[in-house]
């Protein structure tokens, strides 16, 4: 009968558990036993590949006599910093919030709109174009009775 | 304190070499070494030496690390690689091979459950079943078990990743 390898037997050998006799038992036995070599070779190889790959995240320095402030006192001092961050930013919002308002309410009441023109029979229901950056608009109609097309411009002007 | 001075002699290195492998960063292995040595201090003041140091020491460090993991999981994932840690000055190319491998490590260490982790960087250290079953908490007589496991998972995730 084909003999199955204690996996768990061999990894504890190869890990060097176990006492004594236990472990003079295991090694007699491998002696004698190709299945239970090629499990351990496998262990061991597996062992080997692990060990490179976890090597890799050794430091390649380590600092010595290295005192930092603790941690937990860093911790304190920015829960100590936070109200009055916290104050400072509510301030900064109110300033950007009230000079906004302030402003709107200056430009509604310094600017009108102001409409030159003397033709009354004028139909005004007409295209209006405009052109704000220009400060200007353009009303585009067609007197009562006639085909021609005739332009009013309004201009944006401070009181 | 003589005592402690001896303590933070014999095990700081070793220390900040298991912290280090959890993070891949300097900045949080110092902070965590030191607040466990901190910790150890203030144990020594108040109650005098303790029984087992090694053990405790680890049992503090992994403690606080899992933690730290746990409240920063995006860092850990994304950081590695990017700020690798070089003393000396090897060749881009070098330092380029060098994070690459470290990053797929990190990446695989990562897919692993966190007990299997543990496991996989106490015998790292050369702990022995009996020291990783004080630190964890797990019991010594299924340490060999969950190790073994631990390894065979890692091994293939390790052969999917390369």
């Amino acid at each position: 009968m084909k003999h199955t390898p204690d996996k768990q037997d061999l990894f504890d050998y190869m890990m060097g558990e176990g006492d004594n006799k236990s472990r003079h038992t295991i090694f007699k036995h491998i002696e004698n036993c190709s299945a239970c070599q090629q499990q351990l070779e496998l262990l061991n190889r597996q062992k080997k590949n692990i060990d490179a790959d976890l090597s890799m995240l050794n430091p390649s320095s380590i600092p010595y006599n290295v005192w930092k402030k603790p941690e937990s006192v860093r911790t304190r001092l920015n829960w100590m910093k936070m109200p009055a961050f916290a104050v400072s930013f509510a301030s900064l919002c109110l300033i950007a919030i009230l000079t906004n308002k302030l402003t709107l309410q200056c430009q509604s009441e310094n600017s009108s709109l102001i409409v030159q023109h003397d033709k009354n029979d004028a139909d005004l229901a007409g295209d209006i174009l405009s052109d704000w950056h220009e400060k200007r608009i353009t009303v585009k109609f067609v007197p009562a009775g006639t085909q021609e097309v005739q332009y009013i411009r309004a201009s944006l002007a401070s009181n | 304190m003589e005592s402690f001075d001896a303590v933070y002699k014999q095990h700081y290195q070793d220390l900040y070499r298991y912290v280090y492998r959890y993070f891949h960063r300097r900045e949080p292995c110092e902070d965590i070494v030191q607040e466990t040595f901190l910790r150890l201090y203030k144990q020594h003041q108040k109650k005098g030496c303790i029984e087992y140091e090694k053990a405790w020491l680890y049992k503090v460090a992994t403690n606080l690390s899992l933690s730290k993991l746990q409240r920063s999981k995006k860092w850990t994932l994304i950081q590695p690689g990017l700020t690798y840690d070089t003393p000396s000055v090897p060749s881009p190319d070098e330092i380029f091979e060098k994070a690459e491998s470290s990053r797929r490590v990190f990446k695989v260490l990562a897919k692993l459950k966190k007990r299997d982790r543990v496991l996989l960087m106490l015998y790292q250290e050369k702990m022995t079943y009996k020291e990783m079953s004080e630190i964890t908490g797990i019991k010594s007589t299924s340490v060999g078990k969950l190790l073994s496991r631990a390894f065979e998972q890692c091994a293939r995730l390790l052969e999917e990743a390369s």
